[in-house]
């Protein structure tokens, strides 16, 4: 036997030292240690270690209990219930609460697991409350009301513009450099000043090239924050000079997962932009500024030196200085933005900046999932109440052999305690679940979502709602049995109708606010979903099915000129089609679905012969294009590859609005594409075709002209595959392959199919219908049970009424319609509450909704139905039941 | 001990322990006998607070020994005081008198 491992329990041996201490026996724990060491040469070191957690045990009794009230747990529960008064009186009363509560939980789980329908209605009910609103909250605590992760955050502040002469706000403030460096040396309210720009630049790693997203950061920038570098340096000022080596600084995960967290990766090159950089410092793990997507930064040497750059300006308060006070300074400060503008600064918080509008969408769903908590509330409160009456014969008897009346409140209380926890911790698991979902819908665009977590403080709001719910559901049962007294009427039944008017309204008031909150939240999830359906739905005007759009990058240096380019894409054009996956191949300048429309200005002829200026959507497609995705041609002909005289093609509305009489086709529209060439020939309308909504989600469709793409359009153009039906997949894996085979500078930037491509333009208004419609359906479950609750109870309470009424010859339909036309009632009062609920809150959701009015009357008259069914199909159990109480009833026991 | 103050039963059973044990009566060595007389196992903690208590009383009087060999802290030996011998005396007297001519009656028969 290995005398090494014989150790008395480690917990144990502490509590025994502890009791030691606090019984002023010292010697306990060094007795008890070789008392155990005997007895595990005699009985086992099992045995032994048993014997000391016994030990252990007794003299925590001890110290409790000192005047040596032993507290034996299982036969203090014994004695009191065989003789509850007389042994309350002799036991002293630091043992009796304690060993009280203890009876108190043994009888609430005996009282919980004997119903076990009842207690999986309660506790769901709980986890569904609180598990959705922590989620929720969980969000909105580390997006909107957790201080940015950076020092003193209440000092940062962002410059914005302020037109002096318009009286307009201008937001973002966008600086060119000068206008940079002279703002920097001419303020005094800031104790420093830093600058950023979005930007995004192409890593090559020698094998593929991709695009990634990057920040140029002025030196100040970092220190402005109050940021360090995890490894290495920040910018110097000396980076910032034009001709300072190239350096970058990486973000932790592109740290970790390109150099999988090299602690050497210091003074290594990369190629950004195909150039050489210097890693010099790698940023903490968090750190994301301006938000998360960034994987490098880079100084501002990179930016050009003229009017071309957009900074944007981020200075930290002097310790004096008001922001009352910084906006007076600034006022007088006049900025120089290249233009004729009169600008001066205004600030907002740094938060407020990086959280954007999204706090106002956050606030909206915690007031939803709020209502969910409230009608989880409600109906726990229903549920306690409903058993109450279940249990009224029993109370009475408790009362009757002498408990106190706070001797039941405690027992209710401790019960209480016990469901909250559990339906606490079951919120818990929910609430971890449920933000991850959130978190999937809306990965890309929720801003620092790299902060959301189980913070102490939603733990903190997942114990207060708990709480909330607690004190609700113990105390709804009291509003009831406060007219049981005494042992009077112990061993009666409930009487036949002891509600009465004011206890009827106290039990059909919850299931109305229950019902009118539900209809409020059904009837906004109903204006979101319509308004995602109209977005779905919108007629396009071309087909994206089987469609896959390529958007490359290319480097500027290999292929400067448009021929480079063009020669390019007729390589990729010709290579892919030839692959089985791809049948065509299509260019255009802009992708659609950018949530943008690019206007530009044209010349076009009027039937008058006068040229007029007209703002349209502009679009350079390859001839292909319109075939590509199938834009059906209503007039005239499509370009052709090569057109020996200038040519366009507009759309229905772009001719219906310049020639509605006339036919557009001869008609000449001079492009303004490149201002520098206002002399280019103007161009003939050849063909018109069917309208594209190409960019924004707008309901109406925008005048467009298609010029071909030729020499004049240097840009990189995206391309649209058709490829044969179900080979989506290939198709995507093939095209990444061929492109570096062709060339690993080019860098892909978008490979994906066009309906992935609208699912994430309409990512947003999907997250908001999700949430809302997981919501109200969750309202809307929760009442169903409430009703179902509430009349069930009604029925319960009411039997003996319904007896009389059956044994005096009532038909049991007419007892059925009794009870449906009571729910019937409650479901009215709701849905028209709830109407004027509705009514107001659908303001809140006007910004959100896309071709539905917000009193769109057949969403309501939707809303409407669906609840009043659902109280109805709630009622028709209990219902049931009533009509087919058994008129015995009334001859038993009256 | 002041005047009308009886010995309990776990008390008198503490003290008697002590004076079998003789010398050697540390807490260790009195929970052994306990145990061993009464055939049950004791709480190692009441018997400590007992000895305390019944030195606090004036029954028992104490002594710190040496280092226990173990390396632990120094032991406390107890040995029974001339009132706690009395107090003994007077706890066998009550119940031999309580017991003086007794005869139980058989469990079985009792229904």
């Amino acid at each position: 036997m290995s005398r090494r491992e014989l150790r008395p329990p480690v917990l144990s041996r502490r509590v025994l030292e502890w009791a030691g201490r606090r019984l002023q026996t010292p010697e306990l724990a060094d007795d008890a240690g070789e008392l155990f060491v005997a007895r595990a040469g005699n009985d086992g070191d099992r045995a032994a270690r048993r014997w000391y957690r016994r030990q252990a045990r007794a003299s925590v009794g001890r110290v409790l209990f000192p005047r040596g009230a032993q507290i034996r747990w299982r036969g203090a529960r014994a004695r009191l219930r065989a003789a509850p008064g007389r042994w309350r009186r002799c036991a002293p009363r630091h043992t009796r609460l304690l060993e009280m509560i203890v009876h108190d939980l043994h009888q609430a789980q005996r009282s919980l697991t004997a119903r076990p329908g009842w207690t999986v209605a309660v506790l769901l009910t709980l986890s569904l409350g609180i598990g959705a609103s922590s989620a929720v909250y969980s969000v909105v605590d580390a997006v909107v009301l957790r201080p940015l992760p950076y020092e003193e955050p209440e000092r940062l502040r962002v410059l914005t513009g302020w037109d002096v002469e318009r009286q307009r706000e201008l937001r973002p403030l966008e600086l060119s450099y000068p206008a940079w460096e002279d703002l920097r040396h001419r303020q005094d309210v800031f104790e420093r000043l830093g600058a950023y720009a979005p930007t995004w630049r192409v890593l090559t790693d020698g094998v593929t090239t991709e695009p990634v997203s990057a920040a140029v950061l002025s030196a100040s920038m970092l220190q402005v924050l109050g940021v360090e570098p995890r490894l290495g340096r920040g910018f110097a000022p000396a980076d910032d000079e034009p001709g300072a080596a190239s350096v970058v600084i990486l973000s932790h995960g592109a740290w970790q997962r390109r150099f999988a967290g090299d602690p050497q990766v210091l003074g290594r090159d990369i190629l950004v932009n195909h150039e050489p950089h210097r890693i010099v410092g790698v940023m903490p793990e968090g750190f994301a500024f301006p938000d998360p997507t960034r994987e490098l930064w880079l100084s501002l040497k990179t930016l050009p030196r003229g009017s071309g750059s957009f900074l944007t300006v981020v200075g930290r308060l002097a310790p004096d200085v008001t922001t009352e006070r910084a906006a007076a300074r600034l006022a007088t400060l006049e900025i120089d933005d290249g233009g004729n503008r009169r600008i001066t600064a205004r600030t907002t918080s740094l938060q407020a900046h990086t959280v954007g509008d999204v706090d106002r969408l956050l606030f909206l769903l915690l007031g939803a999932v709020g209502v969910v908590l409230l009608i989880a509330a409600v109906n726990v409160g229903g549920l306690m109440m409903s058993r109450a009456i279940s249990r009224r014969a029993e109370q009475r008897i408790r009362r009757a052999l002498g408990a106190s009346r706070a001797h039941l409140a405690r027992a209710a209380l401790v019960e209480s305690a016990l469901i909250a926890a559990a339906g606490s911790i079951g919120g818990l698991l929910l609430a971890v679940w449920f933000t991850d979902a959130m978190l999937s819908l809306r990965a890309e665009t929720l801003p620092r979502q790299g902060e959301i977590g189980l913070h102490p403080r939603v733990l903190l709001f997942t114990g207060l709602a708990a709480l909330g719910l607690a004190l609700a559901a113990g105390i709804a049962p009291f509003l009831d049995s406060r007219g049981g007294s005494g042992g009077g009427r112990a061993l009666t039944r409930a009487r036949g109708s002891d509600g009465g008017r004011v206890s009827s309204l106290r039990r059909s008031a919850p299931v109305v606010a229950q019902i009118a909150l539900t209809t409020v939240l059904l009837f906004g999830a109903g204006l979101l979903l319509r308004s995602l359906s109209e977005m779905l739905d919108l007629a396009r005007g071309f087909e994206r099915d089987g469609v896959v759009i390529l958007q490359t990058r290319l480097p500027q240096e290999r292929y400067p000129e448009h021929a480079d380019k063009r020669a390019l894409y007729d390589e990729i054009e010709e290579r892919l089609t030839a692959t089985p996956s791809v049948t065509s191949m299509a260019l255009a300048n802009r992708q659609p679905y950018l949530m943008m429309r690019v206007h530009q200005g044209v010349d076009v002829e009027r039937a008058s012969g006068e040229s007029e200026r007209a703002v349209v959507e502009v679009l350079v497609v390859s001839a292909g294009f319109f075939e590509a995705l199938r834009v059906p041609v209503l007039e005239g002909r499509l370009l052709r590859p090569t057109e020996p005289q200038p040519a366009v093609v507009i759309n229905r509305t772009m001719a219906r609005t310049y020639w509605p009489e006339d036919t557009a086709i001869g008609k000449r529209i001079r492009s303004r594409i490149d201002p520098r060439r206002d002399d280019a020939p103007p161009a003939t309308v050849v063909g018109i075709v069917a309208d594209t909504r190409w960019g924004d989600l707008e309901p109406d469709p925008a005048p467009q002209v298609y010029f071909p793409y030729d020499h004049r359009h240097n840009g990189d153009m995206a391309a649209f595959l058709r490829v044969q039906p179900g080979a989506t997949a290939e198709a995507i894996a093939t095209t990444r392959e061929l492109l570096r085979d062709i060339d690993p500078a080019i860098a892909v930037s978008e490979l994906r199919t066009l309906d992935d491509r609208l699912a994430r333009q309409i990512a947003d208004p999907r997250f908001r219908s999700a949430l809302l419609g997981t919501f109200a359906v969750m309202a809307l479950v929760l009442t169903f049970f409430g009703i179902f609750g509430v009349v069930w109870y009604t029925v319960a309470a009411s039997t003996r009424e319904l007896g009389v009424r059956k044994a005096l010859g009532a038909h049991p339909a007419r007892l059925l319609r009794t009870v449906l036309r009571r729910a019937g009632g409650l479901a009215l009062a709701g849905v028209s509450l709830g109407g004027i609920g509705a009514w107001w809150a659908a303001h809140l959701l006007e910004a959100y909704l896309f071709e539905v009015r917000p009193h769109d009357p057949w969403t309501f008259c939707a809303v409407a139905a669906l609840v009043a069914a659902t109280a109805i199909g709630a009622a028709l159990p209990p219902a049931w039941r009533a009509a087919r109480v058994d008129p015995m009833v009334v001859l038993d026991d009256s | 001990m002041g005047q009308g103050e009886h010995l309990g039963e776990f008390e008198a059973l503490v003290l008697t322990a002590v004076i079998r044990v003789g010398q050697k009566a540390n807490g260790m060595a009195v929970y052994q006998e306990i145990e061993e007389r009464s055939g049950r196992e004791a709480s190692l903690p009441a018997i400590h607070v007992t000895l305390r208590r019944l030195e606090e009383k004036g029954l028992l009087a104490s002594v710190v020994g040496d280092t226990s060999p173990r390396g632990g802290r120094p032991r406390r030996f107890y040995r029974p005081t001339p009132a706690g011998v009395r107090a003994l005396r007077e706890f066998r007297a009550m119940w031999r008198n309580v017991w003086k001519g007794l005869e139980l009656p058989d469990p079985e028969t009792l229904s």
